[in-house]
């Protein structure tokens, strides 16, 4: 049978390079396509090219050391065979060139794209491979890098890596997969029923597999035409699992276990089921304690899909793409036994403060009009309404509709119509709540209904070395898909955020509050400010936070900053370590007061003791005898 | 086509000017006549902390008024108080410093506060004939958070005439606007035709 096999591909070579002549300006127009494909996706990593499988077709390279160790399903490797038709094998060498299904197999095998590589068709580069980092950890990778399928040029070149990484940071034996696209144009060799651009056929398998018990595929292994660049909906470029770049596959070894299972897939619309939204970020977190997510994004026509979900409760959170104010939107899902489609989620847009309303302290209010609270501050709400009312509010959670918190508003005696409250801090409730305030019963038998989205930040602050509030510190929040990093900033209005807050870097209010709603992943905040650094550490001018893994939800996080005299004591006139009337009173003497860049009082730095600097210090005075 | 584009034209003015809005810092009357030898009394004002869109506060205010003093003596003042231990005022000939610093929360002041806050109340003597300009010599007003608040002054001017001579009656604001209006009026055909020259 395998005799076979090889006699047909040796007639198709010959036919082959009867060709060459005339295919040679294909193949110049072709490498052109390819290169741009590349550079726009740019999942490949660079390097692990230390080693190089010469030019050839369906050959292995010997064992080959990983410079780690991992436990990939039971099975401790720590080398393995680099196959040309795009796999890696740990039990022997594979020469197979058309792709046998991995769910049933009896090999130990990693395949990034396998199917029939020929890397000695002309332009066609051979096969490399090597150690490296990725991050901090040790990682090892193959390269497919503009490849040939078999045996034609009028295939073209396709472009995709596999890399291991190691981490035994996290327990011994754990690494990651990472499948890596930049530019696939053929799926089939036509030694596999491939047609003369090497499509059809029995196309490309991607997964991976311990030989026995245990298997994963991709959603769309072995089906012609989905995984192709031309095929802008589920091609691999345009898609990715756990990574916010496009091309990319991460597959998280945890524990010898590598994800198999199943998929479950739907669409995201904005307001109504019309208006499917591209560029979604949607989450899949399972609900137990061990919190885990998968990722992925939506592509051109709103859908998702995301494989290798083992039987249990999933939490779907879908973040709306960037530049759109729709808030972002959640449903639950079961998986038992078989994949789950349909799993919609309709993203809603948001009910922004109505004019005439305010609620205080807010960090910010986002373009489509949401405020910000931070869940330990005591609010101020007020509103414009009707004369001689009787006012109510009740604030919802949006994802439980538990009502979290309720009361009435007064009219103010001096301002008819004017209707206020204190909020008691929303603590331990966060994310997306709806507040309505009623008012009925006014004069002449009014009523009024007034309905506005709020967002309750639990993230953090921004402390001196005395634990005083830095407001206007500098913060900035990194992302990367592995703990192990790199990490880079979030960009300004990226839908990594919900867009409660899209800006990047931010300053911390006057109470030293920040925050961010964030897609699952790993984070860093930075904070930093002028005239303060590191605390024992004068020559780095920023703090950075451990890497924080999201989910669950980080809240209270306090970063550090050293400023010199304490921030907060620049009020303390008389140094008695709290800011009291006596220093307020002690700052309004000294009124219209030019004074030197530092002193004492000078809260906004302009040298001059103005009603801006007493005002301000007043609203540092939490004493109770500051309180009106 | 044009019927649209005008359409635009006129919404996009409105929306400037509506985000333009600044509080100005003013007179209830910015012109007033007197016989010498009465009293005139004037208001200081800070009008539209919510024009525009705006939703302002007066939390600190600081303020000096300057004034001819041989035409014109304070007879009484009174200053609007943000917190009673936090408002002083001294006077001098020719000059009145005051300022005051609140407590209350933004929201407070808010609820407390309109589009129109007045910052005193002041009755003069007339000692002697002629016109003083009343002007700010020194203004700084805090608003929302503790910040500066952007606004305008204007000056005020009052006029002391002999008890001998009739006093001029003041203009009603209706003949007043009119005045204006007609001035704008020609005003604005001078230009026109200059345009089409």
């Amino acid at each position: 049978m395998n005799n076979a096999k090889i006699s047909v591909k040796k007639e198709i070579t010959k036919i082959t390079q009867c060709f060459k002549l005339i295919t040679s300006l294909i193949f110049v127009l072709a490498i052109s396509s390819v290169s741009s494909q590349a550079l726009a996706t740019n999942a490949i990593r660079s390097g692990f090219d230390s080693n190089t499988l010469a030019a050839n077709d369906d050959r292995s390279s010997g064992l080959v050391p990983l410079g780690f160790s991992i436990n990939f399903f039971g099975n401790g490797f720590n080398q393995g065979y680099v196959n040309n038709n795009g796999n890696m094998t740990f039990d022997s060498p594979l020469g197979t060139f058309t792709p046998f299904g991995l769910t049933a197999t009896q090999r130990q095998i990693i395949a990034p794209f396998f199917a029939d590589v020929d890397t000695r068709v002309d332009g066609s580069n051979p096969v490399t491979y090597g150690q490296g980092t990725v991050g901090s950890r040790p990682a090892f990778a193959v390269n497919w890098i503009n490849v040939a399928c078999f045996s034609t040029v009028n295939g073209g070149y396709n472009t995709f890596q596999m890399v291991l990484i190691d981490r035994s940071d996290i327990g011994a034996g754990d690494f990651d997969i990472e499948f890596n696209y930049g530019s696939i144009v053929w799926e089939t060799g036509r030694a596999s029923g491939g047609d003369a651009t090497c499509q059809g056929g029995n196309p490309v398998r991607i997964g991976y597999s311990n030989g026995s018990s245990n298997s994963f595929e991709l959603s769309g292994s072995g089906v012609s035409g989905t995984f192709l660049d031309s095929n802008t909906v589920t091609g691999l470029i345009y898609n990715s699992r756990n990574s916010l770049q496009d091309g990319r596959y991460l597959f998280e070894v945890r524990n010898g276990n590598a994800p198999v299972g199943h998929n479950l897939s739907g669409t995201v619309f904005g307001n109504e089921i019309t208006n499917p939204l591209e560029s979604a970020l949607v989450q899949v977190c399972t609900t137990n304690q061990d919190t885990f997510c998968s990722l992925t994004s939506t592509n051109s026509l709103g859908n998702y899909t995301i494989g290798g979900l083992s039987d249990g409760n999933y939490q779907i959170t879908a973040f709306p793409p960037a530049n759109t104010n729709f808030q972002t939107g959640s449903i639950t899902s079961v998986i038992s036994g078989a994949d789950v489609v349909a799993q919609n989620i309709t993203l809603l847009g948001p009910q922004p403060l109505p004019s005439g309303t305010t609620i205080i302290p807010n960090l910010r209010i986002s373009d489509g009009g949401v405020p910000t609270v931070n869940w330990n501050s005591n609010l101020t709400l007020s509103t414009h309404s009707c004369q001689g009312g009787s006012a109510t509010y009740t604030i919802t959670d949006n994802d439980t509709n538990a009502v979290i918190g309720l009361g009435s508003l007064a009219e103010s005696s001096l301002n008819s119509g004017v209707y206020s409250t204190i909020v008691p801090a929303l603590f331990p409730n966060s994310g997306l709540v709806t507040v309505e305030i009623n008012i009925t019963n006014c004069l002449g038998g009014g009523s009024n209904d007034i309905i506005f989205t709020l967002y309750i930040d639990p993230s953090g602050e921004v402390k001196d070395t005395f634990g005083n509030a830095v407001g206007g510190a500098t913060v900035t929040l990194l992302r990367s898909d592995s703990s192990a990093g790199p990490f880079t900033t979030v960009p300004n209005g990226s839908n990594i955020m919900s867009p409660v807050n899209r800006i990047n870097p931010d300053l911390t209010s006057s109470r030293g509050l920040f925050g961010w709603d964030v897609i699952s992943g790993f984070y860093k905040v930075r904070a930093e400010k002028t005239g303060c650094n590191a605390p024992n550490n004068p020559s780095q001018s920023f703090v950075e936070s451990d890497v924080l893994t999201i989910p669950p939800a980080v809240t209270d996080l306090s970063l550090i900053l050293d400023c010199g005299q304490p921030v907060f004591a620049v009020c303390d006139l008389d140094q008695n370590g709290s800011v009291s009337k006596s220093d307020i009173s002690i700052l309004s003497r000294n009124l219209r007061s030019t004074v030197p860049a530092g002193t004492l009082g000078d809260i906004n730095g302009d040298g001059r003791i103005t009603t801006q600097d007493t005002r301000g210090c007043v609203l540092q005075c939490t004493l109770p005898a500051c309180a009106n | 086509m044009f019927k649209k584009t005008l359409a635009i034209a006129i919404f996009s003015s409105f929306i400037w000017q509506t985000a333009e809005a600044t509080p100005i810092l003013t007179f209830n009357a910015t012109s007033q006549s007197v016989n010498l030898g009465s009293q005139v009394g004037i208001d200081v004002v800070v009008n539209g902390l919510e024009d525009g869109g705006l939703n302002e506060i007066i939390a600190g205010y600081n303020l000096s008024l300057t004034f001819d003093s041989s035409i014109l003596d304070v007879f009484s003042f009174s200053g609007l108080s943000l917190d009673p231990n936090f408002f002083s005022v001294t006077n001098s000939a020719g000059q009145i410093d005051w300022n005051s610093l609140s407590f209350d929360t933004d929201a407070s002041l808010q609820a407390i506060q309109g589009n129109s806050v007045t910052l005193a109340t002041i009755v003069f003597n007339t000692l002697g004939q002629g016109n003083s300009t009343l002007s700010f010599s020194f203004s700084d007003l805090t608003g929302l958070l503790a910040t500066s608040l952007d606004f305008t002054v204007d000056t005020a001017s009052i006029t002391v005439t002999s008890t001998s001579q009739p006093q001029d009656n003041v203009p009603e604001p209706s003949i007043l606007m009119l005045v204006s209006l007609s001035a704008l009026g020609l005003a604005a055909m001078k230009r026109a035709k200059g345009l089409n020259v």
